[in-house]
């Protein structure tokens, strides 16, 4: 490689060079950005302001028992579903943090991870409390 | 990793927050987020046991409950229908589930859990679930069945349950089958070769102002379409949090469809993150990061950004194509870096001549990536000469013998199971029909090839042939110009064959004329093509040429800055403000020569000064993005209100013409042709085409068939609608056309005169209005469903079959009928057909004057781009006819052209004509006026209108010079023209000044008043009608009708004239100058006293190199020599002072013939606009004859009735 005759003053340029809100998977190393981190995926948009922002009616509708939700078991990195146009009623779950390591894990990947009963395990954990599984999910992780 | 940390910590808490603070009226309530009662939600739903029961049947029951208030599942939408197909999949996967008997082994109790972590050793499938999904449930309502009897609802709340299961379990599938799409791109993403560079290229564009990004060509390009670098590149980047990215491509389609491909890339498809920007179309938003577009619109984005601060990144793709644009822009961007030391630069490049590129920008960073190709070997084969050379003189034919022998080649070694087809590289069209034909008929017989064409004038159709897939056992052979290059990229390629040749357009500045020649390709080439095998699997390239051709080859190819005319950047390169065009730093700079050559045509064409600055019609032309000649087009047709038929025409000698080669027609359709033809020439021709096409579309018959028919090329029709369509919009944007809704403002005045019914009542239009949303709305849906179609049907290239080739396809499949049917509708939509439909009319029944007006008009942009016919044609249709422009002879009209079918229009008419010293004096000689000429064996004129002489040559010429009596006037130095007598060419002088006067004088009030009604735009105002705004427009107006009835008198007019070829020995002898220095001693007699007395009093305003007096700039009186052969009395006849009144200031005169002309320049120049009434005397003027009075004995300038009236003045006196 050539020498650089354009190094130019670091202090000068100032690009924001943060990758803030990414989402990277600690065995697939799937990384993409995520826009919330919690258990309302529907109400993402709402949620995510601080609460002071939200208008009465956005409260009001939050506060509502009589509506259409779905509701995690586990706090989850989610986005907006980047394959379809109805970006609010369309989202896509990435991941979630393991319950036993507290590792970043793809969520809807069983080579990553599974879900048994409250809780979230990333495929090492499971691996290690093997046992604790009913037979049916001992055979699935041994597969692994 | 810590960001990411406390981004998490920071959602944490807030929903912590939110969970303990108090439940306030302005606060969220606690939710029922508790793990415990979830799962005790879960475990109320219940699996289904009865496998039978039909949930489909209770469907709108089970709509009206859960999905009547649903976001998710909307009623009538797409995942709605999705859910109940996956429910009744589900069921059937039950059904055959529970035929296998399960097996009976020992279940855990159900309140049994492990040890640890209390997990239920029961395994149930609803605790893999981890979410709960809560219905907006509505009360069930009675449904009744057609013949109005209630349906009984047959679910009880175990069936709801079971229901509300399944609704989970496919919202767990639908999670999880979008996770797989973003896997599976994601992955793909890593696979790509450019991946493991990633780390690299962004350090060290982080670390340099300048970077080059190369990799090789025809390695890993992605779906075919775009290099990997485009496309992953710019992805690279937004990740890496760069934002306000501009991606310049050479290409308006590929922008677009980056755009496209990097949205999807980035997981912005449905955003506007990632837009593109080209000519007259932008997707760009606030929130857009990365933008595609092409390197014209950054070029001008610079004229308002001169810093480009809009952006922090630009990234200029393709560089070592080469394009003029691209050139001029690296330029740019090499004054750019050092101006603003904080924007950076990445150039993308196939590993072609990078060395160039990176001395360019002092020694800047490369870094390179190498592809995966697979090994190629080269054979060289050349050509053995001896065996050719006494052939090749007597034909310039290639010879098909070499091509032949590889393809039997290929058959005896390879076997017919191992596939990979043949790309032939040809010079041309002519080469390509020739091997075509041999390799046909070797191809029949061994029935293993299917040969195929493959260039740039096949219809799209035969182009896309291409791509299809040879049955078993049978190879492509596709023969191809170089178009295959670059541009198109086929697969499954195995056998290279490069003759070694390529035809290139070369520009030749002097005569303006475009040359198709043969040369040798350059190395680069030949290895891009040898490259284009190795895309799949190994491969074999023959070369039909040594290794030592090769070395000797240069070693790239010429870039296009040499080749092509600089007119349009010259000019906007002086419209952004550089000062010396010459000295600016291109990467290889173009020849000085065709520099000055571009300078002259943009003088010629008025856009610069001869300070070379920009004149207000140069400013006008650079801020149209479009051919200068082109735009002089638009711009006259604006002025004079007669827009739609001339950017009709404009935008159809852009695109190629629909009329192909009447060498390819059979004689019927070109009898059916015959209709459109207009005998003024090809432009006319071709906006009778179009409008005829446009009745077509809108009587909404076939109009496929009906272009089929005669032989014309449907395709070319859209893309002049398109095309138009852009024109039109370019207008708008510069204010040269009034937008429709404040149309009324400045009415055209032609549609007021055709009286086409305007809507009445504001009641129908609404009405019309609402009706035609209506039909475009069904229309669009239409035509999404058929696109959809098209893609929801694998594109999977056709097989070919090996009769059906030679057959022309009458009847079209499927597919084909599909896309016909959607560029139909497409066309509808963006169209409104009914407009188009009227205009058209509007168009079609041209009187006599007003083809006269179109022509002037077109002729404005064409000059000097003329050309008269040759003494010695013959007007028959079997020979050539030859036509000598100024600076090229012989040059013959193109086939495609109407004159060349129907050559005797152009034969001039002798009836009414004299011969007088061998020169045919007629009223009605002709020129021709052509849009180019293009040489490929023989110089051809293309696009050619026949155009009256005298006025054309007197409206455009830049100089015009005349003898003392006006009898011969010179037109640019070329073109000489003869009057019987001196009285008409004053006469016609006369009109010529006042009308070209009058043309500057209305274009100067429009350019004033589009400046005005533009900035009041911009300002956001509404353009309010001023009180003297309005006058100022009623002039415009008046002096537009005005001129426009002068300007159809003058080319009605019928003079006696004739018209030579001047040859430029002979022009320098027929200046007054030459000639009074040469013979000044011999012919001092012969010149008056009085004359030498003229001319030393009007000293300042002499023709330093012709002689004679500058009137104008571009009339200069009295440098020709006198004829010897007329009388001496004619000769007198320019120096006589005579009593004259000017129509201008009505006031009279003892003037000689320049003094008339000077005062009459003089007089027009004083008189700025006040043209309220010089339209009445001015048409008085033509009218007027010179009538001796032997009464007062003195010779007046009366029309016929002012003869009657100074007649009877006398009479009265007396």
């Amino acid at each position: 490689m050539n020498l650089q005759k354009f190094t130019y003053d670091k202090s000068v340029n100032k690009i924001k060079m943060e990758t803030k809100n990414l989402f990277k998977c600690s065995k697939c190393n799937l990384n993409t950005k995520y826009t919330y981190f919690g258990r309302r995926p529907l109400d993402r948009y709402l949620l995510s302001k601080p609460t002071e922002e939200l208008t009465r009616e956005q409260i009001n509708y939050l506060n509502s028992k009589k509506r259409e939700l779905v509701i995690l078991i586990e706090d989850s990195f989610v986005c907006d579903d980047p394959f379809s146009q109805m970006k609010s009623s369309n989202y896509l779950i990435l991941g979630s943090l393991c319950s036993q390591c507290q590792k970043m894990v793809c969520s809807n990947s069983s080579d990553c991870s599974l879900f048994y009963y409250k809780k979230r395990f990333c495929i090492d954990c499971a691996k290690k409390n093997l046992n604790e599984f009913p037979a049916e999910v001992q055979i699935e992780i041994s597969k692994k | 990793m810590d960001k990411i940390e406390q981004s998490i910590i920071q959602s944490l808490e807030l929903i912590k927050r939110e969970q303990n603070e108090d439940p306030n009226e302005n606060q969220l309530i606690e939710q029922e987020d508790d793990p415990d009662k979830l799962i005790k939600d879960l475990s109320e739903l219940s699996q289904s046991k009865n496998v039978e029961f039909d949930f489909i049947k209770n469907k709108s029951f089970l709509d009206d409950i859960y999905f009547k208030n649903s976001r998710l599942f909307k009623i009538g939408s797409k995942d709605h229908s999705d859910f109940w197909s996956f429910l009744s999949r589900y069921q059937n996967l039950l059904k055959k589930k529970s035929s296998i008997a399960p097996k009976n082994t020992k279940q855990p109790d159900l309140n049994e859990f492990s040890a640890q972590l209390k997990l239920p050793l029961k395994y149930d499938k609803r605790w893999r679930l981890n979410f709960v999904y809560k219905p907006n449930k509505s009360e069930q309502t009675g449904t009744y069945d057609s013949s109005g009897n209630k349906i009984k609802f047959e679910c009880d709340e175990q069936k709801l349950r079971e229901f509300e299961f399944i609704i989970h379990l496919y919202l767990d599938f639908l999670q999880k089958e979008k996770y797989k799409k973003l896997k599976q791109l994601r992955q793909a993403q890593a696979n790509l070769p450019i991946y493991k560079y990633q780390e690299v290229i962004l350090k060290t564009v982080k670390e340099n102002q300048v970077t080059i990004i190369a990799g090789d060509t025809g390695c890993g390009k992605f779906y075919n379409l775009f290099s990997t670098k485009s496309t992953q590149i710019p992805r690279y980047l937004l990740e890496a949090g760069f934002e306000r990215i501009a991606c310049t491509q050479p290409r308006r389609i590929a922008c677009m469809s980056l755009a496209k491909r990097v949205s999807y890339e980035t997981l912005n498809e449905f955003k506007s993150e990632v837009a593109y920007q080209v000519r007259f179309d932008k997707t760009r938003t606030k929130h857009t990061k990365i933008l595609f577009l092409t390197e014209g619109v950054l070029l001008r984005q610079i004229q308002s950004d001169a810093q480009l601060a809009q952006y922090d990144i630009i990234v200029v793709d393709e560089v070592h194509e080469r394009h003029v644009f691209t050139d001029f822009l690296l330029g740019i961007l090499k004054c750019l870096i050092k101006q603003r030391q904080t924007l950076k630069v990445i150039l993308m490049s196939a590993t072609i001549n990078i060395d160039l590129f990176s001395n360019y920008f002092d020694q800047c960073v490369i870094v390179k990536i190498p592809g995966r190709t697979y090994k190629i070997d080269v054979e060289y084969m050349p050509a053995n000469k001896e065996k050719c050379d006494p052939k090749s003189k007597s034909s310039n034919k290639i010879d098909p013998a070499p091509y032949i022998r590889i393809m039997q080649q290929i058959d005896k070694k390879y076997p017919e199971s191992e596939r990979g087809d043949m790309l032939i590289f040809l010079s041309g069209m002519t080469d390509i029909q020739t091997i075509l034909d041999a390799a046909k008929e070797y191809a029949t017989e061994c029935k293993r090839w299917i040969v195929l064409p493959l260039h740039s004038s096949l219809s799209i159709e035969d182009q896309d042939k291409v791509f299809d897939i040879p049955p078993e056992g049978v190879r492509k052979c596709i023969l191809s110009t170089n178009i295959a290059e670059t541009s198109v990229t086929i697969d499954g390629l195995r056998f290279i064959v490069d003759s070694g040749k390529v035809k290139e357009i070369s520009y030749d500045p002097k005569y303006k004329m475009q040359r198709l020649q043969e040369f040798w390709i350059s190395r680069a080439s030949a290895e891009q093509r040898k490259g284009r095998a190795g895309r799949t699997g190994p491969g074999v390239c023959f070369r039909l040429y040594s290794q030592a051709d090769y070395n000797s080859f240069n070693e790239f190819t010429t870039p296009e800055i040499r080749r092509v005319p600089l007119n349009s950047l010259l000019l906007q390169m002086i419209s952004m403000g550089l000062r010396d065009v010459r000295k600016f730093p291109f990467v290889e700079p173009p020849d000085l020569q065709s520099i000055e050559h571009s300078l002259n045509y943009l003088k010629e064409q008025n856009a610069l000064n001869e300070m070379e600055q920009l004149t207000p019609m140069g400013q006008m032309l650079a801020e149209l993005p479009v051919d200068i000649q082109i735009g002089k087009m638009l711009i006259m047709a604006s002025i004079f209100h007669v827009v739609e038929p001339i950017v009709t025409m404009a935008a159809a000698l852009s695109v190629q013409s629909p009329f192909t080669s009447n060498l390819r027609c059979d004689y019927e359709s070109m009898q059916k042709r015959k209709e459109l033809i207009s005998d003024h020439g090809d432009p006319l021709t071709l906006l009778n085409g179009y409008n005829e096409w446009i009745q077509v579309k809108a009587a909404n018959d076939n109009s496929y068939k009906w272009c089929k028919r005669r032989c014309l090329e449907e395709q070319r029709f859209y893309e002049i609608s398109k095309l138009k369509k852009q024109f039109f919009e370019l207008l708008q944007e510069n204010y040269l056309l009034r937008r429709k809704n404040d149309e009324s403002d400045v009415s055209d005045s032609d549609s007021d005169e055709s009286g086409r019914p305007r809507a009445s009542s504001s009641y129908s239009e609404k009405v019309r209005k609402d009706l035609k949303r209506v039909m475009a709305k069904k229309e669009r849906k239409r035509l999404l469903d058929l696109k959809k179609e098209i893609s929801s049907k694998p594109k999977r290239p056709k097989v070919l079959n090996m009769e059906e080739i030679e057959l022309d396809t009458t009847n079209l499949d499927e597919s084909e009928k599909n896309c016909q049917d959607i560029r139909d509708i497409e066309f509808k939509l963006m169209h409104d057909l009914n407009e188009l439909q009227n205009k058209s009319l509007s168009c079609k029944k041209f009187t006599l004057r007003e083809v006269n007006l179109l022509k002037i008009i077109l002729s404005c942009g064409l000059y000097p781009q003329i050309a008269i016919a040759d003494e010695m044609n013959s007007y028959k249709r079997e020979s050539d006819q030859k036509f000598n422009s100024k600076h090229k002879s012989f040059v013959v009209i193109h086939p495609t052209s109407v004159f060349s079918y129907d050559p005797d229009i152009l034969q001039p008419c002798d009836e009414d004509g004299i011969v007088k010293d061998k020169l045919k004096f007629s009223t009605r000689h002709q020129l021709i006026a052509y849009v180019s000429l293009f040489e490929t064996n023989k110089a051809y004129f293309m696009n050619c209108m026949r155009v009256p002489a005298l006025q054309t040559l007197f409206l455009y010429a830049r100089s015009l010079d005349t003898n003392g009596d006006c009898t011969r006037v010179l037109c640019d130095e070329w073109l000489e023209i003869r009057f019987l007598d001196s009285e008409t060419g004053q006469k016609i002088l006369s009109a010529v000044l006042y009308l070209r006067s009058s043309i500057e004088k209305l274009f100067k009030i429009r350019l004033e008043d589009r400046l005005n009604y533009g900035s009041k735009l911009e300002d956001g105002e509404e353009p309010e009608i001023k009180q003297d705004s309005v006058k100022f427009k009623e002039r415009a107006k008046k002096l537009e009708k005005i001129l426009k009835k002068k300007l159809s008198e003058f080319l009605d007019s019928s003079y006696m004239y004739s018209i030579r070829r001047v040859l430029p020995a002979e022009v320098n002898k027929m200046f007054m100058k030459n000639y009074q220095t040469e013979s000044k001693s011999i012919d001092e007699a012969k010149i008056q006293p009085e004359f030498k007395k003229h001319l030393d009093s009007k000293e300042n305003n002499q023709n330093e190199i012709k002689g004679g007096f500058k009137i104008t700039s571009y009339l200069t009186y009295n440098c020709i020599i006198p004829d010897e052969t007329l009388s001496i009395i004619s000769e007198y006849s320019g120096i006589m002072k005579r009593h004259w009144k000017c129509t201008n200031c009505s006031k009279e005169f003892l003037f000689d013939l320049m003094e008339r002309m000077q005062h009459q320049v003089e007089c027009q120049e004083t008189d700025q606009i006040d043209t309220s009434d010089i339209g009445d005397k001015i048409s008085k003027s033509l009218d007027q004859n010179l009538y001796f009075c032997s009464i007062c004995n003195k010779n007046l300038k009366l029309t016929a009735i002012e003869i009657l009236k100074h007649k009877r003045s006398h009479l009265s006196s007396n």
